[in-house]
């Protein structure tokens, strides 16, 4: 199995397809960023079709818009390439918004994206940084289950955290 | 596999709930400074008991910035990793008195005029220690972390009286901070008779009792005798370290007391006012700095101690009670 790929080279093009059927056409060398995807690479070897379907079009497709950037700027010459991710991060994860977020995260978890994770879960970070307790419960759609009394404890325990 | 179909809730600006119960809140959750934690264990329980584990705790603290600090900073109370610390003197004159016994875990065990405590600045909760009824003053206290264990121990005295040494044993009462009990040590006097007044100290993480014999420092490395709790202690080990800078300055042993060895490096403090390096392997001794400066690393983290209150917002306050 595995020597039919030894003489496949960084230019080798994998097909991509997610769950609603869109299918994405990517070098090997991109897509393997992804840490799921390098496992299947190795673990199949000549398979070039590989089925996603935990992971919609719209946001595979954005995850691989990252991969392909991050794996640009590392080809290029190496002075002021972690600038450039660096400012390319923020300009990707700017205007994104929750729902887009949320989902991106859960796509790019399950496809062992670590960086793009990395990323993700920072920006959320911050924005609910700031958020009060009941804006946390409507954003993750949470149902307080404390028994009464049982949060007004917390509260009094660091009542300075609430202010 | 189950599909979704993302388009059809494209309008709500809320979470899926795939996210919530993945491990994504975790790793968000671990972004997050002290502050918001503290607040959002109020969501739900599955929050509340995820931020309150003890390796969540661990893993955030160890993401945290550390801050080098002196036993004589003061550590401010802050949610954040840029936790400034200002010198004592900065604080009302008749509290001028503070010095910090040590860190570990982001809890700072401190001395203050007239309390022993451990504080967490970051959650601005504090434990008072119990004293000793037979303390006066806070007596010359060693306080020690093994990191390897997580057990924090602050020796505490001697309890002894020298004048009888042959019906006495030394008790060492050591205070430990993980399991907020003291350990009231006996360890029978016949076995040093023939030695003056031996001081106890840490020794690699083990408790130890040392004394100057002619030039040299004669150490028994102590072990518990019984497992956990109150019980004698037996020499498991016994050192001589040749001390030769006395030969050339016999003066300097006056008042010269053991502090704390780790491997090759062993401190001494000498009248009270300054403190000695000794390298073991090259027999060189410097003077360190003036007993109460030393550097110590501080990261701010969530760790709580059961018993552990809550402080007054305004930090001055607790010094004017």
């Amino acid at each position: 199995m595995s020597s039919s790929s030894t003489t496949t080279t960084t230019t080798r093009l994998l097909m991509l397809k997610a769950s609603d059927g869109v299918t994405f056409e990517v070098e090997e060398a991109v897509a393997t960023k992804l840490g799921a995807i390098n496992n299947m690479v190795e673990e199949e070897g000549s398979e070039d079709l590989i089925c996603l379907p935990n992971v919609n079009g719209k946001f595979l497709g954005m995850v691989l818009e990252w991969c392909k950037k991050h794996a640009n700027n590392n080809t290029n010459s190496d002075k002021g390439n972690d600038e450039v991710n660096k400012w390319w991060d923020k300009e990707f994860v700017m205007d994104l918004d929750q729902n887009t977020l949320y989902h991106l995260l859960m796509a790019a978890d399950y496809l062992s994206g670590t960086e793009l994770v990395d990323l993700l879960t920072e920006k959320v970070a911050s924005m609910i940084r700031g958020k009060k307790v009941e804006e946390i419960r409507e954003t993750f759609k949470i149902k307080s289950d404390f028994l009464p009394g049982q949060e007004e404890e917390i509260r009094k325990k660091n009542s300075w955290a609430f202010e | 596999m189950e599909k979704h179909d993302y388009h059809h809730n494209h309008n709500q600006n809320y979470a899926s709930p795939e996210l919530v119960h993945s491990d994504m809140i975790k790793e968000i959750l671990l972004r997050l400074p002290i502050k918001s934690l503290l607040r959002f264990r109020g969501v739900c329980k599955q929050w509340r008991d995820l931020i309150q584990h003890p390796d969540f705790i661990k893993v955030h603290m160890s993401r945290a910035t550390p801050l080098l600090v002196s036993n004589c900073d003061f550590i401010t109370h802050s949610d954040f990793a840029s936790t400034a610390s200002h010198h004592p003197a900065n604080l009302s004159a008749p509290y001028y008195q503070f010095s910090i016994l040590g860190i570990f875990e982001g809890l700072v065990v401190e001395i203050l005029p007239d309390i022993l405590q451990v504080r967490n600045p970051a959650t601005r909760q504090a434990l008072v220690l119990p004293r000793q009824p037979s303390s006066k003053a806070f007596p010359e206290m060693h306080f020690n972390f093994n990191s390897r264990t997580g057990v924090a121990t602050l020796l505490c005295e001697k309890l002894d009286t020298f004048g009888n040494r042959r019906n006495k044993d030394l008790q060492i009462s050591s205070f430990n901070i993980e399991n907020e009990s003291f350990l009231h040590s006996n360890f029978p006097l016949d076995i040093f008779a023939d030695l003056p007044e031996p001081y106890p100290f840490w020794w690699n993480n083990c408790l130890a009792v040392g004394a100057l014999t002619g030039n040299k420092l004669r150490v028994l490395v102590l072990e518990k005798q019984h497992g956990e709790g109150n019980g004698e202690y037996k020499c498991r080990e016994e050192v001589f370290v040749p001390l030769r800078f006395l030969d050339r300055n016999p003066d300097r042993k006056e008042g010269l007391v053991p502090i704390a060895a780790v491997s090759d490096d062993l401190w001494f403090s000498s009248q009270g006012t300054h403190k000695w390096h000794y390298d073991m392997k090259t027999e060189e001794i410097k003077e360190w700095s003036l007993i109460g400066v030393k550097m110590l690393e501080y990261q701010p983290s969530l760790k709580m101690l059961d018993g552990m209150l809550s402080m007054k917002d305004d930090w001055n306050n607790q010094f004017h009670t």
